[in-house]
């Protein structure tokens, strides 16, 4: 009965304020730009200290080239070289606090958007396509190729050279991780393809916007620069590590 | 107007503004003034927000459960309402004010906590004008409110620590009536009340100009008891409860206080005069200061001027179509108000600021009044 009343107060509401189902566009553009602070431009911000972070992060993947590779468990991205020590939680790290340090900021996000927007610097953007290649050998590894595609492509978009931009640097790289990490506790353990899959699978299922948020929250990120950093695609890749982990262990 | 009050606060307002305005507009009841607000109209109005799934998709659940999942991380308010009788008569006012407020805090969406709260507030003021060579009026006044404030705790044990109910036990708000029973009989509550006074002055010239300052909230402890529920409260004060089921046994817990700061507030204001064509147009142009201590405690800086600031103008075409823009903290907001002598509405669209510093977490709000009663 509250929770119609409260539907009924709601409805009362647009009937005042004259909106129609066809006006919420309009509406949602109208407030969106209304809360703007108008003094915004004259305060400024530390958007600054957040883009050398992330730039910091960015660099923070040369490493990996050096190592040559990572390691997923006992396998290795790079056939015939040895896993050294990953070289990505700086990285994650690093991301994470910028994150944090960004949360719920409008002019941060803006901002940390149109950066993350720009492109890669040309090394950064040939290691995202090495690492790229990289980890779709590995993927080959753990079973048929038609698969490994299928699920390659919930993991990473396709890289293009030309256009590889900073985010696709830094969310690459934390997918890297995550996947790192999580294969690391299948050390000697066999893992197939159609684990992967199915566990993917079953991550992916629900992509609401609430859902994302939990999980970008549950990793300490705020929502609005884990959204403009990660994009949805991201967080689907990290649930679906996240969930094989669980499920296996 | 841009949460302007200090010189330019008009009826009900002055009560919670500058009591030395009380004398301002002698002649002024509302029987009752009631208000609603709703906050984050943003996301309810986004693609796939509550009201556009509500009147798009004609599904009232899912809309529920989107109006759930649209509330932010951190602190924030839902929804808030209030009811307040008011008198002014001369030099004197009484008002008698109810609010009840749903706040927000935690992870956002379904894993929030809600909080609620309660207050009611009977407020006494009186203003003693002096005027000087027919032109010049200083008004001294003084008012208290005697507030009980009521609100939901985490648990009994330990310190007192804000707390209240997760927003997904709500969702289920249409088929389960136990739930408002285990909000109403097993959150536990504080429960208390404070006497804080309010002084101001005014320096007015001809109703032209206003300057103004204002002491609030001196004395602002509050003296808090815990309760094991909300109905076991009711029971307590009025012998029976809430909704239909009845609460177990009645739990009173341990007392504490808290400190609400006062606040030293200035501003100005400026009207057109009265006569020719200004009986039929009024503008009003006011612009204040906020909590100045605070301002040159923490050092003056340029955001911490911007989020003290107050600023907006209004103009009121034939005293019954009121039209208001402002900026409160650096944030728009918007008003218009259709006066119809013995009743009143009233919308407004405004933005909060909610993190600690500009542009942290701005939250907007719609907000409408209805009012019975006389202004004049």
């Amino acid at each position: 009965m509250r929770g119609k009343l409260l539907v009924s107060s709601i409805i009362v509401l647009c009937l005042v304020t004259g909106c129609s189902m066809d006006s919420f566009a309009f509406l949602y553009d109208l407030t969106s730009s209304l809360k703007e602070n108008v003094f915004t431009d004259v305060l400024g911000s530390d958007a600054g200290a957040l883009i050398a972070d992330i730039d910091d992060a960015i660099s923070a993947i040369g490493p990996l080239e050096y190592y040559g590779g990572y390691a997923l468990g006992t396998h290795v991205f790079v056939p015939g070289m040895e896993y050294e020590s990953s070289i990505m939680p700086p990285l994650a790290w690093s991301i994470l606090d910028s994150l944090s340090m960004a949360s719920e900021n409008r002019v941060k996000v803006e901002k940390v958007t149109a950066h993350l927007s720009s492109r890669a610097d040309e090394d950064d953007a040939a290691l995202v396509v090495s690492t790229y290649g990289m980890f779709d050998a590995v993927v080959k590894q753990l079973g048929d190729e038609h698969k490994a595609h299928d699920v390659l492509s919930r993991f990473v978009r396709t890289i293009d050279e030309e256009n590889v931009t900073k985010r696709d640097v830094v969310a690459l790289g934390t997918v890297m991780y995550v996947l790192s990490c999580a294969l690391e506790c299948f050390d000697e353990v066999h893992v197939d393809i159609d684990m992967v899959a199915q566990e993917f699978d079953m991550g992916m299922d629900e992509v609401g916007t609430s859902y994302i948020d939990s999980i970008a929250l549950a990793l300490g990120m705020g929502k609005s620069v884990a959204r403009t950093i990660g994009s949805q695609w991201l967080f689907q890749a990290l649930d679906g590590v996240l969930m094989f982990m669980r499920g296996a262990m | 107007m841009g949460g302007t009050g200090v010189a330019s606060a008009r009826y009900a307002e002055v009560f919670y503004s500058n009591p030395a305005l009380v004398g301002v507009d002698n002649q002024f009841f509302s029987l009752p003034l009631l208000s609603f607000t709703l906050y984050n109209v943003n996301k309810l109005v986004q693609p796939g927000g509550a009201l556009d799934i509500l009147f798009t998709q004609d599904d009232p659940d899912r809309a529920f459960d989107q109006l759930v999942n649209s509330i932010g991380s951190g602190r924030g308010d839902v929804l808030s309402g209030q009811m307040s009788f008011g008198f002014i008569s001369g030099i004197t006012g009484l008002s008698i004010d109810t609010t009840l407020d749903v706040h927000s805090q935690g992870q956002g969406g379904e894993a929030s906590t809600l909080v609620l709260e309660g207050n009611f507030a009977f407020s006494l003021a009186i203003s003693v004008p002096f005027t000087v060579a027919g032109q010049h009026t200083f008004s001294f006044g003084a008012g208290a409110h005697l507030v009980f404030r009521g609100f939901s705790i985490q648990d009994m044990e330990g310190p007192v620590r804000v707390g209240g109910f997760s927003a997904g036990s709500i969702l289920g708000f249409y088929d389960d009536e136990d739930i408002l029973a285990s909000v109403l009989n097993g959150v536990p509550v504080a429960f208390g009340f404070a006497i804080p006074l309010d002084f101001g002055f005014t320096y007015d010239w001809r109703e032209v100009f206003t300057f103004a300052l204002a002491l609030r909230n001196v004395n602002g402890d509050y003296h808090m008891q815990t309760y094991s529920g909300v109905n076991q409260l009711y029971y307590m004060l009025t012998g029976g409860y809430l909704g239909s089921t009845p609460p177990g046994q009645a739990e009173q817990g341990g007392s504490f206080s808290f400190h609400t700061p006062m606040s030293l507030d200035a501003g100005f204001a400026l009207r057109t005069p009265d006569g020719g064509l200004w009986d039929w147009i009024d503008v009003t142009f006011a612009f204040d200061v906020v909590d100045i201590w605070d301002l040159f405690r923490e050092g003056v800086s340029a955001e911490g001027f911007v989020s003290r600031m107050r600023t907006g103008i209004e103009l009121s075409l034939m005293r019954t179509f009121d039209f208001r823009f402002g900026l409160n903290g650096g944030y728009m907001s918007f008003g218009f108000t259709f006066d119809f002598q013995i009743m009143s509405i009233d919308l407004t669209y405004a933005t909060l600021e909610y993190g600690d510093r500009v542009g942290d977490k701005p939250l907007d709000l719609f907000s409408i009044s209805f009012r019975i009663g006389l202004e004049n």
